[in-house]
């Protein structure tokens, strides 16, 4: 099977973001590079929807809160 | 990412041998609503918002649009508000020549027909999305309606 | 490269996996799936007999689910992988896959899984279609694919799938995968997952000691 090409790219985090990324990483038991491509695949998957019009929601129960300015 | 600890090649013929009569087709099942339906309106919410808003920019209240298309009031009602609802295909008729529609991509929006077309429900969605509930059509409201129904003229 | 049991001389074949759907194997579906799946229906329809019950009986559940489409709206998102499965020159398998679900299973709820959207096999392959199916095992490479990918991708091997009604026997048994009762939000089908300790199981039958491809 092909492998397909990657590229580098360097990343420069604040001290903040980067706890962030290890506490994610750990609680997610995922590697930081994993966390970073979930978070990118997440990142695109909201915005094609939001690109649509479509709004997005998180529930709770009976209340839904719209998640705004995402 | 290459996959480091693949099986070998008689893990594969053992696991297919012992698969060998068993159904591995995933996905949605026939005669219902497709996973992309599940998370995302159908497309009849489209056609509801495109009948309420044609309706109302020729100042028809419900009532008088029903007798205008020889059908009930309460279907109307429905198409309009019930995304769940499914038009009768007489009715979807009487819409389209009433308001001059296109029948086919009336029938798709409506549910009545099957559309494949991205395009097309990206469009439609986006438009019932921006729709709102005023008794007058405001004038935003007036320009995402003509720009709807000029694409669905269009529509090759 | 992997294998493909060909049903009628008996024997393996060797087979390839593309880690995605290519226009190539888009073209196949419509050129030479679809055709046959097509005419089948038709066929159903004229008789007054197309209905749930025989779409299930002919094998033709994903006639309607759009491949072509389905490549070219998710060609872009990231969310979505794809593979295709070839042998003898012809795209003999398909998947999708979605990376961003999340387990529902209690005792991994919320870790990330990999969840299996799509899979089908060419029609010609199908027992239920064709009197003389050509070759077994498409289901299984794909699907044990899966479970290697989410390894991959950090995963554990967790995966997702919603099975069509009479697969429960395969996922639950054979793949020891843990059932989750009928999905309201998906038709009533049946929800499987897979939990890292089955799935490091599973792989490990038979598995040689270098771990060595095949």
């Amino acid at each position: 099977m092909t492998t397909p090409a990657k590229k580098t790219l360097t990343l420069v985090l604040s001290d903040a973001e980067m706890e962030v990324l290890d506490a994610l990483s750990t609680e997610r038991s995922l590697s930081k590079t994993a966390v970073l491509r979930q978070a990118l695949r997440l990142y695109q998957t909201v915005d094609v929807r939001q690109q649509r019009g479509e709004k997005l929601f998180f529930e709770n129960g009976k209340e839904k809160a719209e998640l705004m300015l995402l | 990412m290459t996959i480091r600890n693949r099986p070998d090649r008689q893990w594969y013929a053992r696991m297919i041998q012992d698969t060998l009569d068993d159904d591995f087709v995933i996905g949605p099942a026939p005669f219902s609503a497709s996973k992309a339906e599940a998370t995302e309106p159908p497309l009849t919410v489209a056609f509801g918002t495109l009948v309420r808003l044609a309706r109302r920019s020729k100042k028809l209240t419900v009532e008088q649009l029903a007798e205008k298309l020889s059908v009930d009031a309460e279907e109307i009602q429905q198409i309009e508000r019930d995304p769940s609802y499914h038009a009768r295909p007489r009715t979807i008729s009487n819409i389209a020549r009433f308001f001059d529609l296109p029948l086919t991509e009336l029938m798709k929006l409506a549910g009545a027909a099957v559309s494949n077309d991205d395009v097309f429900r990206t469009k439609a969605l986006k438009f019932a999305a921006h729709s709102d509930d005023m008794s007058i059509l405001t004038d935003e409201e007036q320009t995402m309606l003509r720009g709807f129904i000029r694409f669905l003229r269009e529509k090759p | 490269m992997t294998q493909l049991w060909n049903r009628q001389s008996q024997l393996f074949e060797p087979a390839e996996l593309f880690d995605r759907i290519h226009a190539a194997d888009v073209t196949c579906f419509q050129n030479h799936w679809l055709p046959p799946m097509q005419a089948k229906i038709d066929e159903l329809k004229l008789a007054g007999q197309y209905n749930r019950q025989t779409v299930s009986q002919w094998n033709l559940e994903d006639a309607h689910w759009g491949w072509p489409a389905k490549f070219q709206s998710r060609a872009g998102q990231l969310q979505w992988a794809s593979y295709a499965l070839r042998c003898s020159g012809m795209t003999q398998g398909l998947m999708f896959i979605n990376l961003v679900y999340r387990c529902r299973l209690p005792s991994q709820l919320n870790q990330h899984m990999l969840y299996v959207d799509l899979v089908s096999t060419a029609p010609w392959n199908r027992p239920r279609f064709t009197p003389n199916p050509l070759y077994g095992g498409v289901g299984m490479v794909l699907v044990t694919e899966a479970i290697l990918r989410s390894e991959d991708e950090g995963f554990d091997g967790r995966v997702g799938l919603h099975s069509l009604p009479g697969a429960e026997t395969l996922y639950r048994d054979k793949l020891g995968m843990d059932c989750l009762g009928p999905d309201p939000a998906y038709s009533g089908l049946l929800y499987f997952e897979m939990t890292p300790q089955r799935a490091a199981q599973l792989l490990a039958l038979l598995t040689s000691k270098t771990g060595g491809t095949v």
